[in-house]
């Protein structure tokens, strides 16, 4: 059977600060620049959400909509859309709600609910319309997909 | 259910840059060059507004949540490619093109060599670079061999 990707986009508008609480305001501007302002600021946020799976013989979809909707609804953006990121996301992978932080997040929260043989195959995160951020399901257990570095930043 | 890890984070930087260029070979007649390239092939070359999506991919920096801070993204991108090209003649200033046409194709490639390394340096790989010439035509490369 063929396997097709159904896309469904979603918006939300959520505040943030990138600022990394343990490491002073030199270094924090140096790596953060303006994103570390005290006060924080906003982005609308758009996110792409991509199922793949056969579509069923007698309804010809991949997947309800409807209940797509609904788990992202629930999941992601009841909890996420007119907040601010430093307050509602677990911060796992990185001291800040970047977007590299928030897809990872995002992906954890969703990829349980679809449910077999449906499965979660990409999420994209529009974060202004200059920068995009993408995760795609990898079959395999890769290495932690998180490392410390020392790197200098500007 | 938790087979289903996802990869490490695409990061996708956007920038544009205006450049002239001419499709044309020297050794081809002035009648196989237009019939090749069409409009393309006018003699004072003609130019695009392009658009340049440059995706890097790696682990998360814990430090800083970030898989590359997009400043040295925009670093790099300004160093090499926006100062290289925007507002030139791509045929004539930039080197390398002097014996290969300047398609959306050869550029791509072009780009992703130039690119590649710097990246690699930096920590990060260069995943995909995708070059739209206008809103209807682009071409887009991710490394390998067919």
């Amino acid at each position: 059977m063929r396997v097709v990707e159904l896309t469904r986009r979603y918006h939300f508008n959520a505040g943030h600060r990138l600022f990394h609480p343990d490491r002073d305001d030199d270094w924090n501007w140096r790596v953060f620049g303006k994103c570390s302002y005290a006060s924080g600021h906003g982005h609308n946020y758009k996110l792409e959400v991509v199922v793949s799976g056969t579509p069923d013989p007698e309804t010809g979809r991949v997947m309800r909509i409807e209940e797509l909707d609904a788990i992202v609804d629930e999941h992601v953006i009841e909890p996420i859309d007119h907040r601010n990121l430093n307050d509602v996301l677990e911060l796992t992978d990185g001291p800040a709600p970047t977007t590299e932080v928030l897809i990872l997040e995002a992906w954890r929260r969703l990829v349980d609910h679809i449910a077999a043989p449906v499965v979660l195959e990409t999420l994209r995160i529009t974060e202004t319309e200059k920068n995009l951020f993408e995760l795609h399901r990898r079959q395999l257990n890769r290495s932690r997909s998180t490392r410390s570095r020392d790197r200098p930043s500007r | 259910m938790s087979s289903e890890t996802p990869g490490d984070v695409l990061v996708t930087r956007k920038v544009t840059f205006s450049s002239a260029h001419r499709y044309h070979r020297d050794e081809w007649s002035d009648e196989q060059n237009r019939e090749e390239f069409g409009p393309c092939n006018n003699p004072y070359g003609h130019g695009h507004n392009y658009q340049l999506e440059v995706t890097v991919t790696g682990p998360i920096d814990r430090e800083t949540g970030m898989v590359l801070n997009l400043r040295e993204v925009d670093d790099i991108l300004q160093s090499e490619v926006i100062a290289r090209f925007d507002h030139r003649y791509i045929n004539k200033e930039v080197p390398g093109f002097d014996d290969v046409v300047p398609t959306t194709e050869n550029l791509v490639l072009y780009l992703w060599d130039l690119l590649a390394p710097v990246f690699s340096d930096r920590g990060v790989r260069l995943h995909r670079v995708r070059l739209f010439e206008d809103p209807n035509l682009w071409a887009e490369y991710s490394g390998g061999d067919a």
